[in-house]
């Protein structure tokens, strides 16, 4: 038997004495006399031998095997999809500022023309972006409050179609979230004192700056 | 550094053979066997707590880590619980799917080996029900039973396995947890590390697994 580990009991079972003792790793002679020892031991002992019969045991239930290569391969793969994936979540989506391209109210004016029908006050405005234009009609509701429909016509037909409208200005903020696949929306009612109309489709925003009270001012 | 370093109070060989220490008195950092086996190797062993919150900022290296660190546990769970090499492979990757998908609601402190075991478990038991539903009863996966009897212990020794940290915790799994059962010589050799201080640093680790798991541990 050898020397207990250190700060070891008196009777010289000590924790790695047991260890070996219970691993089977003692000759023969030195097995014997822990043995006797350990029956004849006090409860510190017997509680020693327990736990490392315990902690063994719960190794043999569960022997850990290496999984195929294959697994760590498809988890690397999978964390990179994870994480681009979420890099993208996270990224607002672009803003495009559009500018005004045809307003009725000047534009049919300069050419000296009127609207078809004269009873028929709505005014027409149409925006450009590099990536998509806007339209709206804007009819006068009341001498403070017009409606807004619009439409997002998409420079590429693959971007997603419907589009989430805001207006802003006049200190609120109005919005819509009835957008069709044609990217149509409308704004049922809105203060004709709103500043900026903005329409996302949660990859693209285009903000456009509106004047939707005209000669009401 | 005081009782941080490894005393050759016995030493051990391949064969077993315990034999008195040699008397020489010891160099404070002559060979790898005398490194210190007190604490986790802060340097080379990330906690799993900072692995996650780097997971979470979407370090590859970190979740290369952790799937290391944890997949042999998983793929054995689901093993041990009656699946085929393949069946388990699926449910090891499922897994740490999982984890990656409640990677930001674990809780801090969150016992990450226990955790998984339970995920791949019950992951391992639908594959069986699958199978179970799928064929017939006489080409049905056998049903192992309960393959784990204390489930409760095996999950709280392998929680406190992780928690020990490096360098005891890769010896106890290669002394005591490894399938093929290497020889002294061998763990030493993969450990890098003096065959002679196996015997001695085993003995000291399992009294820290005792510290960390307290007496209540029964055969």
């Amino acid at each position: 038997m050898t020397a207990d580990d250190g700060g070891g009991p008196a009777d010289g079972l000590g924790f790695a004495t047991l260890l070996d003792w219970v691993e089977g790793r003692l000759d023969a002679e030195a097995d014997a006399r822990v043995a006797a020892a350990v029956a004849a031991g006090d409860a510190r002992v017997r509680r020693t031998v327990e736990w490392l019969r315990g902690f063994l045991g719960t190794a043999q239930a569960l022997p850990l095997h290496p999984p195929p290569p294959i697994v760590g391969q498809h988890l690397r793969q999978y964390f990179a999809r994870w994480s681009s994936a979420r890099a993208t979540l996270h990224q607002p989506p672009a803003e495009h500022t559009a500018s005004l391209l045809f307003d009725s109210r000047r534009d049919l004016a300069l050419v000296g023309l009127r609207a078809a029908d004269d009873s028929d006050d709505t005014v027409h405005l149409a925006f450009s972006t590099p990536v998509a234009d806007l339209v709206l009609d804007v009819r006068r509701l009341d001498a403070a409050t017009v409606s807004v429909d619009g439409q997002v016509l998409l420079a590429e037909p693959g971007a997603a179609p419907i589009f989430e409208a805001s207006a802003h200005g006049a200190g609120g903020t109005v919005r819509a979230v009835d957008g069709d696949e044609l990217g149509r929306f409308r704004l049922p009612r809105v203060p004709d004192r709103v500043t900026e109309l903005r329409a996302g489709n949660g990859e693209i925003v285009i903000v456009a700056t509106v004047d939707l009270a005209g000669e009401q001012r | 550094m005081h009782a941080a370093w490894l005393s050759p109070a016995e030493v051990t060989d391949a064969a077993g053979r315990t034999s008195a220490p040699p008397q020489s008195p010891e160099p404070p950092s002559a060979s790898p066997a005398e490194r210190p086996v007190d604490r986790p190797d802060q340097a080379s062993e990330p906690a799993d707590a900072d692995l996650l919150r780097r997971c979470r900022d979407g370090d590859p290296q970190a979740w290369d880590l952790l799937v290391r660190r944890y997949q042999s546990l998983v793929y054995s769970v689901a093993l041990r619980n009656g699946l085929s090499s393949v069946d388990a492979a699926d449910v090891t990757q499922t897994t740490f799917v999982a984890l990656l998908d409640s990677i930001t609601r674990l809780r801090a402190g969150e016992r990450l080996a226990s955790w998984l075991m339970t995920v791949a478990r019950r992951q391992a038991w639908r594959v069986r029900r699958r199978y179970g539903q799928e064929q017939p009863a006489s080409a049905a996966v056998a049903d192992p039973g309960d393959p784990i009897a204390d489930w409760e212990q095996v999950t709280v020794v392998h929680d406190a396995l992780h928690r020990l940290g490096t360098p005891c915790r890769d010896l106890l799994v290669a002394l005591y947890f490894d399938p093929t059962t290497p020889s002294y010589a061998q763990v030493a050799e993969r450990l890098g590390r003096s065959i002679g201080g196996i015997g001695p640093m085993r003995a000291r680790c399992l009294q820290r697994m005792r510290a960390l798991l307290g007496e209540d541990l029964h055969p």
